[in-house]
């Protein structure tokens, strides 16, 4: 009994990490019409930013403001010298354009902080554990927290902001957005940036449990393209479920069939992409984010 | 959009140009054998399987429009069943060969079943399910695949009196698969099958109207692209020696976008010079001190720069400027692959 507890609180935390990472998948996409495949090279980053800046400050909340502002920075740079120059081609182009973008950002990590595993410790209040009936970790309680009060905002960005409400806007009809005379590059670039900026996050609050590598977004990534594919490209709420669904399946088939429980997600994808390729939680006429 | 411009060039000119290439090709062993290292010849044995493999996703990517991200599912399949028939059940290669070519081709016949109900970015990721399925499995079935790790294979490799261990035998052999297949292709993209495959790449809506049955003409063109990946995959067993899920892995997927898009698709030649141009790169930047350490660094700037300003690729660059190209019906193909100019409204509504 409470094996299966422990192990649904790790499904919960796989879950609410993926949710941030695929949150800012689906915004872009939804906005953009771009799989991002430099995302979790995105998140990679973050994860290293963060860990130098503990290393230089010593605080983790500086290291996860950081990550966040300095990867919006990167994203919003890729977007403008690269992915800009794309608009108008068919979506596939901006797949094959962050596929090689990945290549090039991995290759200037592994540049700048070598090929070794490396670790961040998590900060000394968080480390330990609690009981809550069951005995868990402090550090994962608090990545989950974390994770929904990101989301939390996020969510809040977007319903209740002018921001947020150009976000949805430029999601819904560019055209109407550039008419009503705002410059829609500029929103693209800011929810590019946005999107990055939560990758960036993710990486950080994961970094203390998995530790560092330059190939630690591959995994992930693949696994929030299953969460976004499940929960309709471009939809915020179906992100929150699949996330959900994908990390808990992911925590009990580690521990029931190890090996085969990636099979299962893979199989739940083509499912999905062949029955309702819109997602689960999108209606076939429009989006939303 | 441009009519097709089938004007082919006289018939004897226009084996003028592919049969020097071959003679040069016939060539390569003798001249490597004179002037550099025999492990160059390992290298130029590589160049053309996965040129040939280039070349089988061009059919798929350049002529009908599919990008699959999934392809490596074939290459990896041909090479596994092909490995292990021999492994497990000591076939002598040509049957495995035989039998791993079958393999991808019904694995091919299978997904494609699936994957052309759906298009552009959905198409990609569906393929890209499926092959990463086979990945799974043979790193999952360790009792049988080797897992990880993958299998060494250490029996004689030979066909017939020939000895395809040997350098030299093992070039000529992949040589004589290569032109067939070229061949091969090269026969379906000319004949009325491949014309309606153009047909369905730039507009499917007025094929369909037009009476023919597109799901078929993908269906079939799937078939064959994998038929042809499954072939470069088993050559990868006398070349390698070795099978492991590198073979089957999503890199190799994008990779094989990468050599269709650097060598021009649509042309079939285009894809062949990009596979072999993307091994030698590979191979000489990963020479190179510290950019060899970090030669996936070029190799993706590379990559970036041409899907922003060259995404005809080498044969686009060629054609435009040497304009009696142009006539040949190859160079054609590759000019009605240029996506539509970014001359485009800006906010253009979204196509999938």
């Amino acid at each position: 009994m409470e094996a299966i507890a422990v192990q649904a609180l790790q499904g919960l935390t796989v879950g609410t990490v993926l949710f941030l990472v695929a949150a800012g998948l689906s915004i872009i996409w939804g906005l953009m019409d771009i799989l991002n495949f430099t995302h979790g090279t995105l998140y990679a980053l973050g994860a290293y930013i963060g860990m130098v800046v503990v290393a230089l400050t010593g605080s983790f909340w500086l290291a996860l403001l950081f990550a966040f502002f300095i990867v919006a920075g990167v994203g919003a740079a890729l977007e403008i010298v690269t992915l800009r120059r794309l608009f108008g081609r068919d979506p596939l182009y901006y797949f094959l354009l962050t596929f090689g973008l990945t290549y090039v950002l991995t290759e200037i990590i592994r540049i700048i902080w070598g090929d070794e595993f490396q670790r961040l410790p998590a900060p000394p209040d968080l480390a330990g554990s609690v009981n809550l009936g069951i005995t868990f970790p402090t550090y994962r309680l608090f990545v989950i927290a974390a994770s929904v009060v990101v989301a939390v905002g996020v969510w809040l960005l977007l319903t209740r902001t002018s921001f947020g409400l150009l976000l949805r806007a430029g999601t819904q009809n560019p055209e109407m957005v550039s008419v009503l005379g705002t410059n829609i590059r500029t929103v693209y670039t800011l929810g590019f940036a946005l999107g990055s900026a939560l990758a960036g996050v993710a990486g950080v609050l994961v970094a203390p449990l998995s530790g560092l590598s330059p190939q630690m977004g591959v995994d992930l990534l693949i696994q929030a393209f299953i969460v976004v594919i499940i929960g309709g490209l471009g939809s915020f709420r179906g992100a929150a479920v699949a996330s959900l669904l994908v990390g808990e399946i992911n925590a009990f088939g580690i521990m029931l069939a190890p090996g085969y429980s990636m099979l299962l997600i893979y199989a739940a994808m083509i499912l999905v992409l062949l029955l309702k390729p819109a997602g689960l939680f999108v209606e076939s006429s429009g989006r939303e984010v | 959009m441009q009519g097709v411009r089938a004007i082919p060039l006289p018939a004897p000119a226009q084996y003028v140009l592919p049969g020097l290439m071959v003679l040069l090709l016939v060539l390569v062993p003798a001249l490597i054998d004179r002037f550099l290292p025999s492990f160059y010849l390992a290298l130029a044995t590589e160049m053309l399987i996965m040129g040939l493999f280039a070349m089988g996703f061009d059919l798929l990517m350049g002529y009908t429009g599919m990008v699959s991200f999934g392809h490596a599912a074939f290459f990896g399949m041909g090479a596994y069943v092909a490995g292990l028939t021999m492994l497990r059940f000591g076939l002598p290669f040509l049957p495995a060969m035989l039998l791993g070519i079958l393999g991808a081709t019904v694995a091919a016949a299978f997904v494609g079943f699936f994957a052309i109900r759906l298009k552009s970015v959905y198409f990609a990721l569906l393929t890209f399910a499926f092959s990463q399925i086979f990945y799974q499995l043979a790193i999952t079935w360790t009792s049988f695949t080797g897992g990880f790790d993958g299998v060494a294979l250490s029996m004689p490799i030979a066909l017939g009196p020939l000895n395809l261990r040997d350098r030299a035998t093992l070039y000529f052999f992949v040589l004589v698969v290569v032109v067939l297949c070229y061949l091969f292709a090269r026969r379906v993209v000319r004949s009325p099958f491949g014309t309606v495959l153009l047909t369905v790449r730039e507009n499917e809506l007025r094929a369909a109207t037009l009476g023919y049955h597109v799901a078929r003409y993908k269906q079939v063109a799937f078939i064959l692209s994998g038929l042809l990946g499954g072939i470069a995959g088993t050559l990868m067993v006398p070349y390698q020696k070795f099978i492991s899920p590198d073979l089957l892995f999503w890199e190799l997927s994008g990779l094989v976008i990468v050599m269709v898009l650097l060598g021009g698709m649509g042309t079939l030649w285009g894809p062949l010079v990009g596979g072999a141009v993307v091994v030698f790169l590979r191979e000489w930047l990963s020479g190179m001190g510290l950019i060899g350490k970090h030669h996936l660094l070029p190799l993706g700037l590379i990559f970036v720069v041409l899907v922003i300003f060259a995404p005809n690729g080498l044969a686009g660059l060629l054609a435009r400027r040497r304009q009696p190209l142009l006539d040949d019906p190859d160079a054609t193909a590759g000019e009605l692959a240029t996506p539509q100019p970014t001359t485009q409204p800006l906010d253009a509504e979204p196509r999938l």
